[in-house]
């Protein structure tokens, strides 16, 4: 005999739309910080340190990679220095600087690129032949091309940047809903308000994730550019310490480094969830 | 009294350059809606209502003929066509105050003036304290009662319902429909709505209009029954519509 049809539909059926979005109030609780939903990651990095301490000496010479405490003991002497603090203050510098002017670039040249058919004609394959230039040569030739270090470094940010956050900005315009687009279309906006209304914040979304490649990608190529030709900076201290082979000293430097793109990092989510407290976020 | 809008032999192709074959969207439409009537079209899917709700928005240009719309010389920031389409198209990212208020932002009224006019449309309506929510934080129905605020909100001599409740379910559409079509009533609006459902049509409209594919006029009906919306579904007009629309898409078959 045959079964009667399952009800799917009511067991497995989302609370009423109103009754889900009451969490306004409750999603930033959700969301906060706690040691209780970061147990998994502190207990990985509790066996990485331990793995560090004790397996480590084992397996390498110290020459070759350094015990955990020898790391720690050069962490404390490198934040003793003053100069310490100048490198980090100017790669830092460097970083938001160059993420600011190839952002504000990116994305004008981006909702260009999107708007118009000629400018997308001419300029989109120069966009994406940039995008496909190996970063040593655009070092190579910054050092060919500038005598100031600061206009080497600032070239490579923008060179590097720049071209990521134009291509996901365009992708951001051309992803906006078409019917979005012909509703306030129809409203009669000038074409300063049709920006302003759909094209930017439509393309947002796109806009904070070209950002975030970009930040990460700027982050990494800056100390690349200190080390090849900039006296100051973590790259700088990071080349330094490798003319003396101490490997110590690369370690924290590049932890250095990761906390200082992390900080920006963070700064950057908490703008985007903001910018975004619109929105519904996936959350598998 | 002169009709809010007009159009007049108004027809739409596409193609036919750049060696694409010409097609026509729609081939030759005239009339005329009068302030406070409610003029329903009907038709097959793909026969060019849609192409002519965006010449009436001024989102296409047509390729021949007229549109006149007879606008207020300035009664305040106003549009003289707006419309309610079947998807609410709010924007995710603004409030409902915001989305309601869209139509004025894009005139560029100040932010004060276009929510102390936004407001008393969304009491209307029963979202007065909705206003600072998102849009994801709506039903679908309250999502639609926010784009049709935001259709009032500009004051249009033209109001254009585009398949507006054909998305809702039967009762959430039947009592907006009711809402739509006692302000309507109240603001004298000329409306020209668009939809599928013949039996609709036929209990909102004062005439219905039935169009071939692509869109030309194939007939006419004007109801002679009480004010749009309480009357019963004629049973008779129905049968004859659907056969008409019925028709024409085997000739276009």
């Amino acid at each position: 005999m045959k079964a009667p049809p399952a009800e799917p539909a009511a067991a497995i059926e989302p609370p009423p739309v109103a009754a889900q979005e009451a969490t306004p109030e409750t999603a930033p609780a959700e969301a906060r910080w706690s040691v209780g939903r970061h147990t998994n990651v502190l207990l990985l990095l509790l066996a990485l340190l331990l793995f560090w301490q004790f397996a480590v000496p084992l397996l390498v010479p110290g020459y070759v990679f350094p015990t955990l405490e020898t790391v720690v003991d050069k962490f404390a002497a490198i934040l003793r220095s003053r100069n310490t603090y100048v490198d980090i203050f100017n790669t830092t510098l460097r970083i938001i600087g160059g993420f600011v002017v190839s952002g504000l670039v990116g994305i004008c040249f981006g909702v260009a690129l999107a708007m118009s058919k000629r400018l997308n004609a001419t300029f989109m394959p120069v966009v994406r032949f940039i995008t496909g230039v190996p970063a040593l040569t655009w070092v190579l030739l910054a050092i060919i091309w500038f005598r100031s270090t600061e206009l080497r470094i600032w070239f490579l940010m923008f060179v590097l940047m720049a071209p990521i956050v134009t291509i996901n900005t365009y992708d951001g315009v051309r992803s906006i809903s078409y019917e979005l687009y012909q509703m306030v279309l129809s409203l009669g906006p000038n074409k300063f308000r049709l920006l302003r209304l759909i094209v930017l914040p439509g393309a947002t979304p796109f806009v904070f994730s070209g950002l975030k490649v970009g930040l990460s990608f700027g982050g990494r190529f800056v100390v690349f550019a200190e080390a090849m030709s900039a006296d100051s900076g973590i790259g700088s201290a990071m080349y330094t310490m490798n003319q003396t082979f101490d490997i110590a000293g690369i370690i924290v430097w590049t932890l250095l480094l990761v906390i200082v793109l992390a900080v920006l990092d963070v700064l950057l989510t908490k703008v985007e969830r903001h910018w975004f407290r619109w929105r519904r976020d996936f959350q598998g | 009294m002169k009709p809010a809008i007009k159009l007049t032999d108004v027809g739409k192709d596409f193609g036919g350059t750049g060696g694409k074959p010409k097609r026509v969207a729609v081939r030759r439409v005239s009339f005329s809606v009068y302030p406070g009537e409610v003029l329903c079209i009907v038709g097959k899917s793909g026969c060019g209502k849609s192409t002519l709700v965006n010449m009436m928005l001024g989102l296409e240009t047509p390729s021949r003929g007229s549109i006149t719309i007879d606008s207020k010389p300035n009664s305040g920031h106003h549009r003289p066509v707006a419309a309610v389409f079947q998807t609410d198209r709010l924007l995710p990212w603004r409030t409902v105050v915001d989305n309601a208020a869209l139509g004025l932002e894009a005139a560029g009224v100040s932010k004060r003036q276009r929510h102390d006019a936004a407001r008393p449309w969304l009491e209307r309506v029963g979202l007065e304290t909705w206003g600072g929510h998102y849009p994801h934080e709506l039903s679908g129905g309250m999502r639609q009662r926010v784009s049709i605020c935001r259709a009032f909100v500009l004051q249009p001599e033209v109001l254009i319902l585009d398949e507006a409740f054909g998305h809702l379910d039967e009762v959430t559409a039947q009592q907006l429909r009711q809402d739509c079509l006692k302000i309507i009533a109240e603001t004298n609006t000329a409306v020209i709505m668009v939809t599928h459902n013949i039996a609709e049509a036929l209990a909102t409209g004062h005439r219905v209009l039935v169009l071939g594919k692509p869109a030309e006029i194939i007939k006419e009906f004007e109801l002679k029954a009480p004010g749009p919306g309480e009357r019963k579904v004629y049973p008779a007009l129905r049968d004859e519509i659907f056969d008409l629309i019925e028709k024409q898409s085997e000739y276009t078959a």
